[in-house]
């Protein structure tokens, strides 16, 4: 990152809310972004809480199947089943240049959908991503790329890289169905699975293992399944993992790491259960198939993962039900009180995820203590009887409330 | 704490076979919100106080029936259904009608949530609108029969209520003679068959009344089965075919049922004398389109709120364990045999999702109170 970059990522870091929505709506401004990107990554956790309007991204939508994968270059290392973020750039420009007539016309299609990516996402991707695959695979074929040297990359890992994301890209629209499935509560097979490892060998360890990784942190309950789909797997049965279940482990306990690191604090209250409970079906995979080494490691982002989640869940009980309750008027009650609700489910959902990394006790003495201050609020409150009740079952069950109110 | 598994592990009854007869004995549908009594039912126990009828969880033949102390085994309910089921104990006469009533007073108290409470306040007054309008229905149909001359001088609905009941009571007092009754008796008679057409109105009424709405859902959600079953393969097809084998039944024997109690209007003075000497057996034909059409209406709201074919795949294993099974009386109502069985033959080979019924009860419980405010 040149220096004067440096500087203004360390201001940054500690502006107000305001000044980095307004950063990031420059940057989103600018038509080559390049090393100005460098600027947001110390910024990305804040800015997954911030949610500032972002305009809708060709690039941002053509790459993020990849997502769990991406990391900072200075995190990257040769080999690893993760891409670095400003080989995105490179990426990005041969794709253009593959669809040809066809890139304007999708950037308009997708800049239709502003303020919803996610629904953009699931409209134009699934069309877009094997198209984009067929590019990328061709130019990594045709290695070298010329726009590779000036990121100062090793030159050798352009083609693997680009063949490994190319491979995502071309099972990405099957990949967002089943995470479809899968949030809906339907269950996959292993065969389903397994087909996509069965006839891409040309991709080599990397791309098997890119998309072990990805497969993993969108379907962590499917962890062992995959990884036992990977070619010459030896995990779980006393051999050593093959270099590409390896490298997929290694891809998925950076991405825990990052989790650990950045994923709870910033995240919103009401995603942060499917975070946590995500990041501990992975950690409980990995955990299987991990040796003695990299099972330390593992403990030390459980315990991390298991310190920030509590500190975040009573941070937000506090804050964002029992204030939230108390400070309530009478005008405002209606809409507000499902508000309340609605956060005090979301800390339902994240300490039911949460104590799988430990602190079980704790988090039942925390909403106990909830329920019974919902019950003690003043009776100028603004909270009914009947909303005291649902917010104290919320939290604490229907048997305290019941007791709570003398209602048994 | 709140377990999210819907059972608990404890040593349960054993579940007894359920081949109502009538549909008293089908028991009627309770909209608890505790997903593990999704579709459970409730009738009066043998003894005395009401026993609730819980489906087989693993979706296949028989139910549990039992007491409120043994619901509480099954699973742990919430505060909601604590309540409401104090409240069904407590009634004399378990009906579709009564429970209604006594869930939206409840739902209207809060303890569903503030959607469902305006929703409960909202629905009680559309109900005393309908009761206007039926009344003021069945009057006219008893004015065009009985003195067509005196039909002029009534008026028409948009009247103030208060002048409408002034010329309804004149015209009344005018009629009632030639019926061999007193004006008062007649009103009374018409205001108590009012009460008992809610829901289904007269022939033709608009806005149509709730059971009348809730006929025109089902045709909907029985075309909509047909087109997923020629859409789709697997057991999610299974299950459309047999939700709307039996919608198509019940459709059947609704229409009837409402056809036969629409026809008692076609003659309002045969109908006023019947209803004084045998009003429990007019009560009785009334309610049929009810009990028909009772516990349908949550099965079309799981299947409208369901967004995409991932989910609408999940809820249809959810409404296929709900599908109410027919009892035997439907062929006497109808006077036609009906296969009561098909549920059963259907209902062997549908596998309960168990993914999406173990996901954040919470969660369902709200989505639960959600539909508990679109059906008040």
């Amino acid at each position: 990152m040149p220096p004067s970059f440096a500087e203004t990522s360390r201001k940054l870091a500690a502006a107000e809310d305001r000044q980095v929505a307004q950063v990031v709506a420059l940057i989103d401004g600018l038509e080559q972004r390049g090393a100005a990107d460098a600027v947001l990554a110390p910024l990305r956790a804040r800015l997954k809480r911030l949610r500032p309007p972002r305009p809708p991204r060709l690039g941002r939508l053509l790459f993020s199947p990849l997502d769990p994968v991406i990391v900072a270059p200075n995190t990257w290392k040769p080999g690893d089943a993760t891409v670095p973020r400003p080989a995105l750039g490179v990426f990005k420009d041969i794709i253009v240049a593959g669809l040809g007539a066809q890139a304007p016309a999708l950037e308009q299609a997708f800049a239709r959908f502003a303020g919803d990516p996610i629904e953009a996402t699931a409209a134009i991707g699934p069309n877009i991503w094997p198209r984009a695959a067929a590019c990328l695979a061709e130019a990594a074929r045709a290695a070298p790329c010329p726009q590779w040297a000036a990121l100062g990359l090793p030159a050798g890992q352009f083609a693997p890289l680009a063949a490994g994301a190319a491979r995502v890209l071309r099972h990405a629209p099957r990949i967002l169905a089943w995470t479809a499935r899968d949030a809906a509560g339907e269950s996959l097979q292993a065969k389903e699975i397994e087909v996509l490892f069965g006839a891409d060998q040309a991709d080599g360890p990397l791309g098997d293992a890119l998309l072990a990784a990805v497969l993993i942190a969108h379907l962590p309950r499917y962890a062992p399944e995959i990884l036992r789909s990977l070619p010459s797997a030896g995990h779980e049965t006393g051999f050593a993992p093959s270099p590409a279940a390896s490298l997929a482990l290694d891809a998925a306990t950076a991405h825990l790491r990052s989790v650990a690191e950045r994923g709870i604090e910033g995240a919103p209250l009401a995603e942060l259960s499917r975070t946590a409970e995500q990041a501990a079906l992975l950690l409980e995979a990995v955990l299987r198939n991990a040796g003695p080494r990299r099972r330390e490691g593992l403990e030390q982002i459980a315990r991390a993962l298991e310190t920030r989640c509590r500190a975040r869940f009573g941070d937000a009980l506090a804050a964002d039900v029992i204030a939230s309750a108390c400070a309530l008027s009478e005008a405002e009650a209606e809409r507000a009180v499902p508000q309340v609700e609605a956060a005090a489910r979301d800390l339902r959902r994240l300490q039911g995820a949460a104590r799988r990394f430990g602190g079980g006790a704790d988090y039942d003495s925390m909403l106990r203590r909830a329920a019974e201050a919902i019950r003690d609020l003043p009776p100028e409150a603004a909270l009914t009887p009947a909303d005291r009740i649902r917010l104290a079952e919320i939290l604490a069950g229907p048997d305290v409330a019941l007791r709570l109110f003398a209602l048994a | 704490m709140q377990d999210d598994a819907d059972t608990a592990q404890i040593s349960l009854p054993l579940f007894q076979a359920y081949h109502p007869t009538t549909f008293l004995e089908r028991g009627v549908a309770v909209p608890f919100t505790t997903p593990a009594l999704a579709g459970a039912r409730a009738r009066p126990a043998e003894r005395a106080g009401t026993e609730i009828l819980v489906r087989n969880p693993a979706g296949g033949r028989g139910v549990y029936i039992l007491p409120w102390g043994g619901i509480c085994q099954l699973c742990r309910p919430t505060v909601h259904d604590t309540l409401l089921n104090q409240r069904v104990e407590a009634l004399r006469s378990v009906t579709p009608e009564a429970i209604r009533r006594v869930a939206r007073a409840l739902a209207a108290e809060g303890l569903a949530g503030r959607e469902a409470s305006a929703a409960a306040a909202r629905s009680e007054e559309a109900d005393r609108t309908e009761k206007l309008v039926t009344n003021f229905h069945l009057l006219l149909a008893l004015i065009e029969q009985a003195a067509p001359a005196e039909l002029s001088d009534l008026g028409s609905l948009e009247q103030e209520t208060e002048a409408l009941k002034a010329r309804a009571k004149q015209a009344t007092a005018r009629i009632a003679p030639r019926l061999g009754r007193t004006p008062e008796a007649v009103a009374d008679a018409l205001e108590e068959l009012a009460e008992l057409y809610l829901g289904l109105g007269a022939p033709g009424q608009q806005p149509p009344p709730r059971l009348i709405r809730l006929l025109a859902a089902l045709r909907q959600l029985r075309q909509d089965m047909a087109a997923w079953k020629e859409s789709q393969d697997g057991e999610s097809a299974m299950a459309a075919e047999m939700i709307g084998a039996v919608a198509d039944v019940t459709l059947a024997c609704a229409e009837r049922t409402i056809a036969d109690a629409h026809a008692l209007l076609a003659d309002m003075p045969e109908l006023l004398r019947r209803f004084q000497e045998r009003p429990q057996e007019i009560a009785t034909l009334i309610a049929r389109p009810a009990w028909l059409l009772d516990g349908w209406e949550q099965i079309c709201l799981v299947w409208s709120a369901a967004g995409t074919d991932a989910v609408r795949r999940a809820a249809l294993f959810d409404m296929a364990l709900q599908v109410p099974v027919l009892p035997r009386e439907a062929s006497e109502w109808v006077g036609t045999q009906v296969d009561t069985e098909m549920v059963w033959r259907f209902r062997r080979s549908v596998r309960r999702n168990e993914d999406w019924r173990t996901g954040a009860t919470l969660d369902l419980i709200a989505a639960s109170e959600h539909r508990r405010a679109m059906a008040i």
